[in-house]
């Protein structure tokens, strides 16, 4: 290769730097809201108000009433985005949902990359009959919707967030598998696994000592993008009555609830969790692309 | 309080209502009634089946089935129409409906029914004594998956209805069998024997549990393994006399049914009703708006609200014997503890319910009977919002501040319907609200509807709930008391908060047979007054039953199961 052509491949492509920094802003974002929003929230986000199926304020009166809020402390907190047909205050509730829906998501996703990793490695370094079953049985899991499949668990386990949290590992777990899988393969016949093993390593430290911090690249950035389809598989679950328990602070709960509402011209319920939920996903897969650039590049 | 829209939100929504109009109804298209004359009713479902001793008696939508295709013995003569459009029913005066007059002989405890000649069902036949024989005869063999005619019957102290009919000894079969308590006199003419006193024969003749049959048609239908038809009529149509006949059954989908052209009032006035299913109320609300149906039910109260200022769409109702109530366990700590029930009693927010969950089409309920029904007796002091009140009990009780409270976390953790959430939500929302600022760790608990009747009304085990789906079809103090509050062992069918108390149990004992109405009235206001000691249930609101239709139809009308009578409705 030219040294020329070595160069073009080192340089990102235009725009990718800044796609990181907006994806690594939305995530910090969702990751600071999620351990001080509830703090933050200027109503208990599961308790309800006088104020019931209050509108969001009109544009113009935005800036009189972040100068008032500033300035008077003694009157009650405005209603940035209305509240919904209980009395609940929306702002509230949109910026305490990621406490929610990022712990179901994180763990899900953490439980899912461990079991991933663990069960590729496996399945890449040692080929046997009992390996390639695994693969089948996780192929078949991957078969099914995960929609549908999310449901079904969650259905059977019952309607908690411990439930949530364990249907999504399931249903995640496969894709880790198969991407450490390839991975592992790819690793194992290169030199360095040889040079290990001339040198009197077994083959289970080889895998874990040598081969493992290798292949793990591909699902730690896969995870990223894994983090942001769960916490929109969290809210499609909630928005079909399989997710969390009302009045728990979680987007897709609430647009569930404000659904019905629209008709009525009530759109405040559903649309603000919508956007929230829409520029998370947005964050975490924009990360995720630029991570896998960077990966590639380097 | 409903919020003023900004300009942009309306025409945002009008925008958004005229998309999903358009959807909607191209869905309905094949729906759609022929004629002015003709109407389609939007329901949340169309009948699961018509078999009043079957599973879908329990069904709002089943038994608006059963009331449009069959007729009962007797009825209520209208009281008026009320102000919102609505016609009330007197249940003070009886109706002859299949029945033309009747007579009561005290001494032999019998009532004798001359029969309308000429009544003529959608299968052709004439209806006779066989008939009326046939009805009670099929409830005595309680065949069916729920006994409701047999329980109806049991209820009105027809005799010889006894419990004796359940089981498979030899003395069981027997039991089953109709004896000399229901005997044909003549063709037109039937003689029914009760017990012992009980007023409450007339009003249980009056419930779609014991609407009367066709013989005939209902018998060529029997089978070997079914002789009394249950598949026939929970499945294909129906053999009576009512003022409609099946046209088409699709379930899930639609109910279409025609008039019956030799109902014995006269042809109905609408020539075709289609009952179709539009699950999401949301979307009857559409549809009714743009004019292609006629006829909606079980909307929420803030879509009802709405749709008040609709054009070409009216809305009214009648508070007869719909409520809210909070159901709480007695067998179930910490609610075993009287302290801990008013407690709850004083904290819950009874004019935001009204207010934000009805909007104003309820009121406070103060007695645990509907008010509308004979015998009921107000409490002199019902329970009021005072959270100071509700914190001063709990700490009487043992619990200040609630703690000690977290020991029963289970407890409180408030049950109803999820598939209500759209109308329960804001509720049970307000009443956790509240709740938790007197002190007690309540939290929310949705369940399906199967799980919440199962644990309910079958297992009798949960411990905490909100419930707005119970009302006593029986008209009447005493047909409430002894479906919900009499102990378990003694009768009480639907006593789910397992609340036993000797002095109810024997006061209506004595009160059920009491031939004076004057004493039998003062009976059940004392077990009202214990009940409401007691909180047995904590009476929260009566709402209205409300219904929303076209301004080009007429006629409807409340009957105490909810149910339209399509006979009823008139065009304009």
């Amino acid at each position: 290769m030219s040294e020329s052509l070595a160069v073009a491949d080192h340089i990102e492509p235009a725009g990718a730097d800044w796609l990181f920094r907006i994806g690594g802003a939305i995530v910090a974002l969702v990751l600071f809201l999620a351990a001080f929003g509830p703090t933050l929230a200027p109503y208990n986000p599961t308790l309800t108000t006088p104020e019931v199926s209050s509108p969001p304020p009109a544009l113009a009166d935005l800036p009189r009433l972040i100068l008032t809020a500033i300035v008077s402390k003694n009157t009650a907190p405005v209603h940035w985005f209305g509240t919904d047909a209980s009395g609940l205050d929306i702002f509230s509730r949109v910026i305490s949902a990621p406490r929610i829906d990022l712990t179901i998501a994180l763990v899900a996703n953490g439980l899912s990359l461990l079991l991933g990793i663990s069960i590729g490695l496996l399945c890449g370094y040692f080929r046997n009959l009992g390996t390639e079953i695994i693969m089948r049985v996780s192929d078949v899991l991957q078969s099914f919707p995960v929609f549908i499949s999310a449901m079904i668990l969650v259905a059977l386990g019952g309607r908690s967030i411990g439930n949530i949290v364990i249907a999504l590992a399931a249903l995640y777990t496969p894709i880790y598998i198969r991407l450490t899988r390839a991975e592992v393969m790819g690793q194992k016949v290169r030199g360095y696994v040889e040079a290990a093993r001339a040198i009197g390593n077994g083959e289970a430290m080889i895998a874990i000592k040598h081969v493992l911090p290798n292949s793990l690249t591909p699902a730690l950035i896969q995870s990223s993008v894994t983090v942001g389809f769960a916490i929109l598989l969290t809210a499609g679950l909630s928005f079909v009555g399989a997710g969390v328990q009302p009045p728990t602070p979680e987007w897709g709960l609430m647009i569930s609830t404000g659904a019905n509402q629209i008709v009525l011209g009530e759109w405040w319920p559903s649309v603000f969790p919508g956007i929230a939920i829409s520029i998370t996903v947005f964050g975490f897969a924009v990360l995720g692309n630029a991570l896998e650039r960077r990966y590639a590049a380097g | 309080m409903s919020p003023k829209l900004p300009e942009e939100t309306s025409s945002m929504s009008r925008k958004f209502l005229t998309v999903l109009a358009s959807t909607t109804l191209a869905g309905l298209a094949l729906a759609a009634p022929a004629s002015a004359a003709d109407v389609l009713f939007l329901a949340e479902d169309v009948p699961a089946g018509l078999n009043y001793d079957g599973p879908a008696a329990a069904i709002p939508t089943s038994q608006t089935g059963m009331v449009n295709v069959m007729e009962p013995l007797v009825y209520y003569a209208t009281k008026e129409v009320n102000s919102e459009g609505v016609s009330i029913p007197d249940f003070g005066k009886f109706e002859g409906r299949l029945a033309e007059s009747w007579t009561f002989d005290k001494a032999t405890l019998t009532w004798t029914f001359k029969l309308r000649a000429g009544v003529k069902g959608c299968g052709g036949a004439t209806l006779t004594a066989d008939d009326v024989l046939y009805t009670f005869a099929r409830a005595k063999s309680v065949s069916g998956a729920a006994p409701i005619g047999w329980f109806l019957s049991n209820v009105g102290s027809i005799a010889n209805f006894t419990p004796a009919v359940f089981g498979d000894k030899e003395e069981n079969k027997k039991a089953k069998v109709l004896g000399d308590e229901v005997t044909k006199v003549d063709d037109l003419t039937v003689k029914i024997r009760q017990a012992e006193p009980n007023a409450l024969f007339l009003p249980v003749l009056t419930i779609f549990g014991l609407m009367i049959f066709d013989k005939e048609t209902m018998e060529k239908h029997a089978t070997k393994e079914d002789p009394w038809s249950h598949n026939f009529v929970n499945n294909e149509g129906m053999g009576s006399f009512g003022a409609y006949c099946i046209e088409r059954w699709t379930k899930d989908n639609e109910f279409a049914l025609t008039a019956n052209p030799d109902y014995y009032r006269g042809k109905p006035a609408i020539d075709r009703v289609v009952m179709k299913k539009v699950p999401q109320s949301s979307n009857r609300v559409v549809v009714l708006q743009s004019g292609q149906a006629q006829l909606a039910q079980s909307l929420t109260p803030k879509e009802y609200d709405s749709l008040r200022k609709a054009p070409g769409v009216k809305v009214g109702g009648h508070s007869g014997n719909q409520n809210l109530f909070v159901h709480m366990n007695f067998k179930s700590k910490p609610f075993d503890n009287i302290k801990v029930r008013q407690a709850i009693a004083y904290a819950i927010p009874y004019d935001a319910i009204i207010a934000n969950g009805y909007f104003g089409q309820a009121s406070a309920w103060a007695g645990v009977v509907p008010s509308t029904y004979p015998g009921y007796s107000a409490a002199a002091e019902p329970y009021k919002t005072d959270i100071a009140k509700a914190k001063a009990l709990l700490a009487e009780a043992g619990f200040p501040d609630g703690k000690g409270l977290e020991a029963f976390a289970d407890s409180f953790a408030l049950s109803y319907v999820a598939e209500k959430e759209t109308t329960v939500g804001p509720i049970v929302n307000a009443i956790q609200s509240s709740l938790r600022e007197a002190g007690f760790p309540v939290t929310l608990n949705p369940m399906p509807q199967t799980q919440y009747g199962d644990r309910q009304l079958v297992k009798k085990d949960l411990p905490f709930a909100i419930n707005e789906q119970e009302k006593p079809i029986g008209v009447d103090a005493g047909y409430a008391t002894q479906l919900f509050f009499v102990s378990g062992d003694k009768g009480g069918l639907n006593n789910m908060i397992n609340y036993s108390n000797p002095m109810v149990d024997d006061t209506w004992a004595k009160a059920r047979v009491e031939p004076d109405n004057a004493k039998r009235d003062a009976m059940l206001a004392s077990i009202q007054k214990q009940l409401m000691s007691d909180v047995a249930w904590l009476p929260v609101v009566e709402y209205k039953t409300q219904f929303a239709w076209s301004d080009k139809i007429s006629g409807i009308g409340w009957h105490p199961d909810n149910s339209i009578r399509f006979f009823d409705l008139k065009g304009k």
